[in-house]
């Protein structure tokens, strides 16, 4: 079940180079949900307790000490069901509107989803690492072939900005921190074998730890692949220009699901294999946190194109998630995990909808917008429904995860806490911001405002919905992520407590 | 805003079911006066300014009523639902004595002044001379204008839905005299349930809730709550009476005293400079920050970054390129200072 | 008077002499006319009869020739590598105007020759046989460069092969003197002996040392004896410069390889230091030095540099991993490279612009058949997964950390993360950019420029033939190269294996 999981999106992607193309996108769809099925399947059949399942482990490169291995736990399990909404949601509203080469777009969405449902399923480092790398080139193509040309900041004698050097700088960007993962990944198999066979299964490594002077540099290279990934303050000088000239759907995808990578990363690779490194980098990395959260939502709400402002509040809902993981408890990490999904299915929304916003208005720039919600109530609706969720107001699951988070971070770094703290206000002043300038206000000259049409409405409203249940029922994957979680957590110095389910 | 500030005395000093029987209480007469305001305003065709307004009584009686038995619940007159309720928490205060004392005395200050203040708004509206539009209701005819946006006076826009160019008042809306009757009941017989001595409906209901509690069984004697509950009458009392005083029956008494004191009006009228302080304090460094953010961290140090990598490995491989002269006599130059290096190196290994 | 003949392995020197043969049989045939697919279809059976032939002698392990030849695994693969890189040179050398210049017989002769020359290095276990073959393998090369005898850039191309080719030959002869001057013997195992123990350490062997590494460095393009590489790749008529790069480096690596492990294994610590620096520098130099190419031909030229110095690093670390990394890594190197190439002659053909990147710009949408084997070579050189490639530099950073050279690891991981711009130029061109729409200057046949007086220069007679564009066996033989490098990315154990097999067998020579 979990190949078919894994492997359905390329396979339908290359088949449907068979077809023509208006039909091609419906196509990768049915992968994508039979792909979905796959996820519903193995969440519902998943036991909270029983640590990895569905395992997979076939020999594939014994002289290099590389195994296929594959399975699902806790923590990539609802990772693993977003990526398949999420694509899904994103596969069909670019069916409806099928942009020109349809058939090389989508089999770069169906290469895309397998490459992430790869890096979550993983279990051998280096299978981890390959998906990982993997994962970005087919949003190169994306966003270099389909992406649009961006005026940039006038104001600010900033130029124009063109798909493909913004594309090239993030792909040469991420990949200096992959390929540094890349080079530590095989040092951590390799040191470890200590000169009997190389075995990169993630567990296996865990168990039996390096000493403190390897971990530290090798830690230091897996923390520049996920930091600048996420990305993180300050690293995250690719995301800007990238965030300006991707195509929309395509961006929902890469915001929503391939920043999450990097979190989960240091949750299920560097915790458990690196114990002694993560309590010795513990503040650098809140700091790090810290900084994005504050940083993110500064800019955030400084910015007047929707799409850096979304941009700029994943850096700090990003820098959330890396607090709780390296509040290096398990409460801190549980939230963590919640918000790791929540923040993938209020983005996802929010970038389609953006993608409305600047069909009615012409550009991204949020100054021209205004007064689209006069006859547009079911955009509107969606829209606050996402943006109260992306600002975490309580009754939303972004709050649970965001209140876990700090709590996790309160016990055990106070000072931490309480600076993050100031980021929930600025996160409400930020998504309040875009959705005012939008919906409300008076009407600029030339706005017309339309309600969504049915069948985008009805994505949207799937995503919503998915939203709002995960509102009622977080515990839904608090459950199931505790066991996993603390199991992750175990070898750090710190030692996991009793996590208060409500 | 005053009222929340008692619920969270009595919530802070102990007076638990106390705190929360006065936020029953609140909601039913601050329901019912906000609703009576409505009314008024939709008489007054969408104005909230209640130096328009006057002398209601006869042209909107049952508004009327209701705005004053909000009034006086809010004000702590006595048998009303906000009396019981808001003196109890200044009977626990006093009961707790020692520096409690201090939410005591504040607490009946501020009972003076809520009881002047919502008189000054029932007094003001519902009696004295009818004005203009109060006038034409008595005939029958409600008063119509271009609905205007309160804060900056510009004209709405109409067309979009909210608001419509109709408004409703209490009188001819049967629901919304259902809706304030049912809450003017409350507000004034609510207070029923807590009679010190007689029954506690409220402290029973919420015993469970705070099993772990030392002080939640704590209380005043009976005799202390009456005259708690008596001292708190007196003071209402009081309060409405200087209210009828000022605008019953020294109307310009109060405009008076705005000229006497115009820096003290001032500085209330603008709210104790909050707004500007929170602007000054907060808002204006937070905005300088992102726009410091924007202009100069993000240039020079974040795409500083980049541009630094991307500048140095250009002018290497300028460096590179430009070695590449296309002469031999260069290109074996450089082959025979390799094979130097080498072999320098490999003599210091001998 | 009883004579006691040498003993003649025919079998072991079976596919040396197909090759000799066909090398002869070539040449001979050559001298009349054919149509145009008899000479290049009868040099493609010769290099299948000997491929045939080498895999026959696959698990032999015995020396020939009286010890001046080993007939092992490790060689044999060199005979394989650069039997398939001149079959699919011969076909993309069909219709090339310097293959008609030079007459297609010696064309292909030559072609041979080199590649018998490249079989016999990487069999040598003698220093006198080890610089036959090395001339062997370059003069042909210096003769195919200047093939294409009407274009200025081909003559002098081959002239500055000629020279600088000469200097590094020159070097090593130098170095083996000393060498042998060193330690007594001109056999590898003799060698071995001869150094053992503070023999090693002695000035003029490591001094001999020193000059063999600096003549051998050239012929494998490491910096800082590189500069030949750009200019020589791209004056030379592309379809030479495919067989150069792939070819050339395969052998001369092996031979490197076989020479430093077997030789000069018991000065491993000598070597290994100076080794390890030649490796990064050109992992630098290479890699920066692409960048700013509009050429590809030349970029390639620096692109492989880089790859020199990767593969270098499999041999730095003298461990077994290290050369199965690096016989793993020139296989797949070929087929990549190879897929490139393919792209290259048959743009240069199609478009105007010779091999300047704007000949292969907007080809995504026009000719998607030759567009994805590029696009997947470039991946692949790039080493990103999913292609050979990123197997090839798997392998060799697990052999670098293994052999306690994790920095070496490093340095090929920071040089990939430079040649990711040059690389992505390419793709990007490709598949984001359209078709160049204005007429550049008219260029003969790899040239640029008017035609030099001396050479005759009849515009007629230099006009690319009609058809020669869209050749489908080279679009073909790109689609099969790139098909195998994805192949081997996602399922590499056979041609591991096959490495593993071929690196074993030499270190059984040397333990």
């Amino acid at each position: 079940m979990i190949e078919v999981l894994l492997w359905a999106p390329l396979a339908f992607a290359l088949a449907a180079a068979l077809f023509p193309g208006r039909i091609a996108g419906w196509v990768v769809a049915v992968g994508g949900l039979v792909s979905l099925a796959m996820a519903i399947a193995i969440v519902v059949g998943f036991d909270p307790s029983g640590g990895l399942q569905h395992t997979v482990d076939e020999s594939w490169i014994p002289t290099l000490g590389v195994r296929y291995q594959l399975a699902v736990d806790g923590i990539s399990l609802f990772l693993v069901l977003l990526t398949t909404v999420v694509w899904l949601a994103g596969t069909v509203w670019s069916a409806l509107n099928p942009p020109e080469r349809p058939r090389l777009y989508f089999l770069m969405f169906g290469l895309a989803e397998t490459s992430v449902l790869g890096a979550f399923l993983a279990q051998d480092l280096i299978l981890f690492v390959l998906f990982f790398d993997l994962m970005l080139i087919p949003f190169y193509f994306l966003f270099g072939s389909w992406g649009t040309e961006h005026p940039g900041r006038p104001e600010e004698d900033e130029g124009p900005i063109r798909p493909q050097p913004a594309t090239l700088k993030m792909f040469i960007y991420t990949l200096v921190g992959s390929l540094l993962m890349l080079a530590g990944a095989i040092a951590t198999g390799v040191l470890a074998a200590d000169g009997g066979s190389v075995d990169f299964n993630i567990q296996h490594l865990a168990a039996d730890p390096l000493g403190s002077g390897s971990q530290y540099w090798i830690f230091c290279f897996f923390a520049a692949a996920f930091l600048v990934k996420m990305p993180a303050f300050p690293v995250h000088g690719w995301m800007p220009d990238a965030y300006r000239v991707a195509p929309l759907p395509a961006l929902a995808l890469f915001s929503g699901v391939l920043s999450k990578v990097g979190a989960y990363g240091f949750l299920r690779v560097v915790l458990p294999i690196f114990p002694a490194a993560t309590s010795h980098f513990q503040e650098v990395i809140l700091v790090v946190a810290v900084a994005s959260i504050l940083y993110g939502s500064v800019m955030a709400f400084t910015q007047t194109s929707a799409r850096l402002i979304l941009g700029y509040s994943s850096m700090a809902q990003l820098g959330f998630i890396t607090l709780g993981i390296f509040s290096l408890r398990a409460d801190g990490a549980d939230g963590a995990v919640l918000n790791m999904v929540n923040h993938g299915l209020v983005v996802a929304p929010l970038m389609l909808i953006a993608v409305l916003l600047v069909e009615r208005a012409g550009s991204d720039d949020i100054r021209r917008m205004g007064g689209l919600a006069t006859r547009a109530p079911v955009l509107a609706a969606l829209f606050l429904i996402a943006t109260l969720a992306l600002l975490a107001m309580p009754g939303s699951a972004n709050f649970i995860g965001e209140f876990y988070i700090l709590n996790g971070t309160f016990q055990s770094k106070i000072v931490y806490a309480f600076v993050a703290a100031i980021g929930i206000a600025l996160a409400a002043y930020y998504a309040l911001r875009l959705y005012q300038a939008a919906m409300h206000n008076r009407k600029p000259e030339g706005i017309e405002s339309r309600e969504v049409g049915l069948l985008q409405g009805a994505i949207l409203g799937g995503l919503i919905a998915c939203i709002i249940g995960l509102a009622l029922w977080p515990g839904l994957i608090l459950h199931r992520a505790d066991d996993s979680v603390s199991g992750q957590l175990s070898a750090t110095s710190e030692a996991p407590t009793e996590v208060a389910q409500r | 805003m005053s009222q929340i500030g008692y619920m969270v005395v009595g919530v802070g000093i102990g007076a638990y079911s106390e705190g929360l029987f006065h936020l029953m209480t609140h909601a039913f007469f601050k329901a019912l006066l906000f609703m009576a305001a409505g009314s008024i305003i939709g008489a007054m065709a969408n104005r909230q300014n209640i130096d328009l307004m006057g002398g209601f009584r006869r042209a909107m009686p049952f508004t009327s009523a209701t705005l004053l038995i909000g009034a006086l619940a809010l004000a702590a007159f006595p048998l009303t639902s906000g009396w019981f309720s808001k003196d109890e928490i200044l009977d626990f205060a006093a009961y707790r004595g020692g520096w409690y004392v201090i939410f005591t005395i504040g607490g009946y200050i501020g009972a003076l002044l809520t009881a002047f203040y919502s008189f000054r708004i029932g007094f003001r509206v519902v009696f004295g001379e009818p004005v203009e539009e109060a006038r034409e209701l008595e005939q029958g005819h409600l008063h119509h204008a271009e609905p205007e946006n309160p804060a900056t006076g510009e004209k709405e826009d109409t067309e979009v839905g909210f608001p419509g160019p109709s408004h409703q008042i209490a009188e001819r809306e049967w629901e919304m005299k259902i809706a304030m009757s049912v809450l003017a009941f409350g507000a004034l017989f609510a207070g029923f349930v807590q009679i010190p001595g007689v029954d506690d409906v409220v402290h029973k209901f919420l015993h469970g809730s705070f099993l772990d509690s030392k002080l939640y069984e704590q209380g005043p004697t009976t005799g202390a709550a009456y005259r708690g509950l008596l001292i708190g009458g007196l003071i209402s009392v009081l309060g409405i009476a200087i209210a009828y005083y000022a605008y019953i029956r020294n109307p310009g008494w109060t405009a008076e005293l705005q000229r006497r004191l115009p820096r003290v009006h001032d500085f209330l009228e603008r709210k104790w400079y909050f707004d500007e302080a929170i602007d000054f304090l907060v808002v204006r460094p937070t905005l300088a920050t992102g726009r410091w953010a924007n202009a100069v961290f993000e240039r020079y140090v974040v795409q500083g970054l980049v541009v630094a990598a991307v500048d140095l490995v250009r002018g290497a491989s300028a460096g590179v390129r430009g070695a590449q002269s296309g002469y031999l006599r260069s290109y074996a130059l450089l082959l025979v200072t390799g094979f130097a290096g080498l072999g320098l190196y490999f003599l210091l290994q001998s | 008077m009883s004579f006691n003949a040498p003993h003649i392995d025919y079998a072991g020197l079976s596919p040396v002499i197909a090759l000799t043969a066909g090398l002869v049989l070539v040449l001979m045939v050559g001298l009349f006319r054919w149509p145009r697919w008899v000479l290049p279809a009868m040099t493609i059976a010769v290099v299948a009869v000997t491929a045939g032939l080498a895999l026959w002698q696959w698990d032999e392990q015995q020396d020939l020739v009286a010890g001046a030849l080993r007939l092992d695994a490790f060689g044999l693969a060199v005979c394989l590598i650069t039997c398939l890189s001149a079959a699919i040179v011969v076909v993309l050398a069909i219709r090339e105007p310097a293959a008609e210049e030079a007459g297609y017989g010696a064309f292909y002769a030559l072609l041979l020759g080199s590649v018998l020359g490249m079989t016999l290095i990487a069999q040598a276990q003698n220093l006198i046989a080890f610089f036959v073959a090395l001339e062997l393998l370059s003069i042909p090369l210096y003769v195919l460069c200047a093939s294409a005898r009407r274009a200025e850039p081909s003559l002098e191309s081959g002239l500055k092969y000629l020279v600088i080719g000469s200097i590094g030959s020159a070097t090593v002869l130098y170095g083996f003197a000393l060498l042998y001057g060193g330690s007594g013997s001109t056999e590898f195992t003799g060698i071995a002996k001869g150094l053992a123990g503070d023999n090693g350490s002695d000035t003029i062997v490591l001094i001999g040392v020193a000059m063999v590494a600096t003549g051998l460095a050239f012929k494998t393009s490491i910096a800082p004896f590189h500069q030949w590489t750009p200019d020589v790749y791209q004056g030379a008529p592309t379809p030479v410069t495919a067989f150069m790069a792939v070819a050339t480096k395969a052998a001369a690596f092996i031979a490197l390889a076989r020479l430093f492990e077997v030789a000069l294994g018991p000065t491993a610590d000598d070597w290994k230091p100076a080794l390890a620096a030649l490796a990064v520098i050109s992992i630098a130099v290479g890699n920066i030095g692409a960048l700013g190419q509009d050429s590809l031909k030349r970029l390639l030229g620096y692109s492989g540099i880089a790859q020199a110095g990767y593969m270098l690093a499999g041999i730095v670390v003298a461990t077994e991993k290290g050369l199965e990394a690096l016989v793993f890594y020139a296989a797949a190197y070929t087929l990549m490279n190879l897929a490139v190439f393919a792209v290259v002659v048959a743009r240069e053909r199609e478009s105007r612009y010779g091999d300047d990147i704007e000949s292969v710009a907007g080809i995504g949408r026009s000719r998607p058949l030759l567009a994805w084997p590029l696009t997947i070579g470039m991946l692949a050189l790039a080493g990103l997964p999913g292609t050979s490639g990123f197997m090839g530099k798997l392998f060799l950073i697990e052999a670098s950390v293994d052999g306690d050279y994790t920095w070496l690891g490093v340095a090929i991981v920071i040089g990939t993360m430079v040649s990711l711009a040059y690389y992505l130029r390419v793709i990007a061109a490709v598949w984001m950019s359209p078709e160049p729409s204005a007429t550049p200057a008219p260029s003969g046949p790899g040239a640029a420029g008017a035609l030099p007086a001396i050479s005759g220069g009849s515009p007629e007679a230099d006009a690319i033939p009609k058809g020669a564009s869209r050749c489908w066996l080279i679009v073909g033989s790109a689609l099969v190269c790139g098909a195998a490098t994805i192949v081997f990315g996602v399922a590499p154990s056979p041609l591991i294996d096959w490495a593993s097999h071929a690196a074993g067998s030499l270190t059984t020579t040397v333990s």
